[in-house]
């Protein structure tokens, strides 16, 4: 039996409700390394370490890599450095710095120092307070949605992203207006 | 004295073109075939067919912004910036707005591109012939003056230069949308097929069919077939759609009749007041800033809309005190562009195991069917329907508080179906919706730059109503589900279709052009560019550009031979 199978098999005793890529996470629950292995350009070491696992969580390492090995946060870094305004560039980081806070409030420790759980709870929460002020269309758009847009733009047109998690072709050769999906079958990259 | 002479005959050709885009590449075209030593002007700088396409074979990957644009960029070019064109991928191909100034009396989008190919390289490619219907709006309406042509006029020129650029479509025997020499037609997707259906089955006044697209769906006069990357804005390196770079200008090149100057920014019009002809015009090097003269017997204006109408409100004389061949106060007036970004999506529930493979260049088009068979009380002329379905892709997770491995996982496979038409509408001509120059605002090369006065008025806005609440009912006819109207508001520039500022006409009181687009007050000047529209239609207009520009050269050098020039 091969890894995918025991992993759908562990899925259908946990209820059939979790998808394999899902229990993967689960069963590789462990922490994640919080070493950075390159120099941010615009964010601190301890804030772009603390992004870098944020966008690990959103888009976690299953049977596909994840943000982190996606070079997710390294993008995220070059394009506030980049293309934010210093106003912008200052709301992203004191996002960083309440997600940071509620942790510390919540659980007594900072982020980084959270255990897994802890960091989904803090992150589902901060989530759903940016989904409540959302609704107000002159607010300016949460930190938590500034995240995730970065971090499934610089994911899914990653080459990890485009080419294993999605499927991606360079160059069709042909149009095929209509077929039926087999199993398995990934949406397009672009 | 005799090295001026010299200069002077090394500086002269049988015909200059100004600007090398869609119609001045056509123009250049068809002067070389005629056999003309032609010169072809362009203010920007040289760009090669494939080799200068520097982002077409990238991946996403390859872009470090992934498409975004840098802050400093978002300030050069603040204009460019409001079109979804301008990006990571094509941002070399758009002008920086601060080195190119221009006044907004009222918000206008003034898109531009100024290198060799000019916006024939970034053009939507969507190619539809105007109908009866649109040549005898303006006398039948009363509206601003009467074109001096009619459908027949240039029928065969449509037929002329579809044969050459390579349109795919599909014939649907319309008499407000005439059919043209295509390629064969792209197919629309499943769901696609399915809400073309329901149109005809609970509509008998329009029907829904397959963009019309200068994109190749077979290899064509030596130019490749369309390979469905739906990259062609990076420019295309098998030469699959129509452009200046794989189509008029090697045609043009083949003859050995043709100059290309780029850089050359051409000022002004030299007027020779006894011989009542131009007989040349003056540039700007814009790399040494150095003056200079070109002449030649006839002069083809190709600078684009607003290009053009600058270089005649700047060509000033005591001939022509408000502008070159503008005795008829037209020149800058009767400003149009379609107005859009309005319509309606929804989902559709259904077809959940079907996909489609490639990436279309294209999608579907609806076209005009208002006030043809009964005149509405609310609003005259009318709007076609571009648009198309897909299933969505990862786009959709950017919203809701969902994240985690379900939520990757979920991405990853194709999303609901969704099904989109967004209106292009007709704008009138109004005497009040125009550019003049702006000697207060000067360019670089200290020259005055233009001031934009432009808006959409009671007609346009009216139709509006009608394109949002017409899209959301066929989409609902069609069975699609959760229908949403959209308008993200109407300023014009945006449609990238301005026109009209040089209009053509009958009465050389009323109008700068005669049927032929040569001006009534300088016969051997002729615009074929946006400029010479004298009403804007609902339909895309660059292949009408192309075949008043074919028919234009054709007369040109039949008078030429004449010596009537």
């Amino acid at each position: 039996m091969d890894r995918r199978e025991v992993l759908k098999r562990v899925g259908i005793l946990m209820g059939g409700t979790l998808s394999a890529p899902a229990i993967a996470s689960i069963l590789s629950g462990c922490q994640p390394t919080q070493k950075l292995d390159w120099t941010p350009v615009f964010f601190t070491e301890e804030q772009a370490t603390l992004l870098a696992e944020l966008t690990e969580l959103i888009i976690p390492t299953t049977d596909t890599p994840g943000a982190k090995a996606a070079h997710v946060p390294e993008f995220i870094d070059l394009a506030l450095q980049k293309c934010y305004s210093q106003e912008e560039q200052q709301a992203f980081v004191e996002g960083l710095n309440t997600l940071n806070g509620e942790c510390q409030e919540q659980f007594g420790d900072s982020f980084l120092k959270c255990t897994l759980e802890q960091q989904k709870e803090a992150l589902t929460q901060n989530a759903e307070k940016a989904q409540s002020t959302s609704e107000d269309p002159s607010a300016k758009k949460a930190f938590f949605f500034q995240l995730k847009e970065l971090t499934l733009l610089g994911y899914f047109t990653s080459e990890p992203g485009a080419t294993q998690a999605l499927e991606y072709l360079a160059i069709p050769g042909e149009f095929n207006p209509c077929f039926t999906i087999e199993e398995g079958q990934k949406a397009w990259a672009t | 004295m005799n090295l001026n002479i010299k200069a002077k005959q090394e500086n002269t050709y049988d015909a200059i073109v100004v600007g090398s885009g869609i119609s001045g590449g056509w123009a250049a075209k068809e002067l070389c075939e005629k056999g003309l030593k032609t010169l072809m002007l362009e203010r920007g700088r040289n760009i090669q067919h494939i080799k200068d396409y520097t982002t077409a074979m990238k991946n996403p990957w390859e872009f470090p912004l992934r498409g975004k644009l840098t802050t400093k960029e978002k300030e050069n070019s603040p204009v460019q910036q409001r079109t979804y064109a301008f990006t990571e991928q094509t941002k070399h191909l758009f002008v920086n707005d601060k080195e190119n100034p221009y006044t907004e009396e009222q918000r206008f989008d003034w898109i531009r591109g100024y290198h060799v190919g000019g916006r024939s390289l970034m053009w939507g490619r969507q190619s539809y012939r105007w109908s009866e219907m649109d040549f005898a709006a303006n006398a039948q309406d009363g509206i601003a003056v009467d074109w001096p042509i009619r459908y027949k006029d240039l029928a065969p020129w449509y037929d002329y230069v579809e044969s050459f650029v390579g349109i795919s479509g599909q014939a649907e025997g319309l008499s407000q949308l005439p059919d043209g020499k295509f390629l064969p037609p792209m197919e629309m997707n499943c769901l696609e097929k399915h809400v073309a259906q329901k149109i005809r089955e609970n509509y008998t006044d329009r029907i829904m069919t397959i963009g019309r697209t200068a994109n190749l769906t077979q290899p064509h006069n030596g130019r490749g077939q369309c390979m469905y990357r739906n990259r062609c804005i990076r420019g295309c390196p098998y030469g699959a759609y129509f452009s200046t770079q794989s189509s008029t200008l090697p045609a043009a090149q083949k003859t050995g009749n043709l100059t290309l100057r780029p850089h050359s920014i051409v000022n002004e019009i030299i007027y020779d007041a006894e011989k009542k002809r131009a007989v040349g015009v003056r540039i700007i090097d814009a790399e040494s800033s150095e003056v200079m003269e070109y002449y030649a017997k006839i002069i083809f204006l190709n600078a684009s809309t607003l290009g053009t109408t600058s270089i005649l409100l700047n060509s000033q004389s005591e001939y022509f005190p408000n502008g070159f061949g503008n005795s008829s106060g037209q020149v800058g007036q009767n400003l149009m562009d379609h107005h859009f970004m309005l319509g309606a999506a929804g989902e559709y529930d259904g077809f959940s195991d079907q996909y489609y493979k490639g990436r279309r260049p294209n999608g579907i088009y609806i076209p005009r069917f208002r006030n043809i068979e009964e005149q509405r009380t609310d609003y005259i002329r009318g709007f076609g329907y571009q648009g198309g379905a897909s299933r969505t892709g990862w786009g959709s997770g950017n919203q809701g508080t969902e994240f985690g491995a379900e939520f990757k996982d979920s991405l990853t496979q194709p999303g609901p179906w969704r099904m989109g038409l967004i209106g292009f509408g007709e704008c009138l001509p109004y005497e009040e919706n125009k550019v003049t120059l702006n000697k207060n605002v000067v360019d670089k090369w200290g020259q005055p730059t233009l001031s934009i006065n432009c808006s959409f008025k009671e007609n346009e806005m009216t139709m509006r109503k009608d394109i949002k609440e017409s899209a959301a009912e066929m989409l609902e006819t069609a069975g699609i589900k959760n229908v949403q109207t959209y308008d993200y508001g109407a300023s014009p520039g945006l449609g990238i279709h301005e026109m009209g500022t040089a209009r053509m006409g009958k009465d050389p009181k009323t109008s700068v052009l005669n049927a032929f687009n040569q001006m009534h007050d300088v016969p051997n000047v002729f615009i074929t560019d946006g400029s010479c529209m004298t009403s804007s239609a609902c339909q895309n207009p660059s292949l009408t550009y192309m075949a008043l520009t074919a028919r234009a050269c054709d007369y040109a050098v039949k008078e030429l031979k004449k010596r009537n020039l």
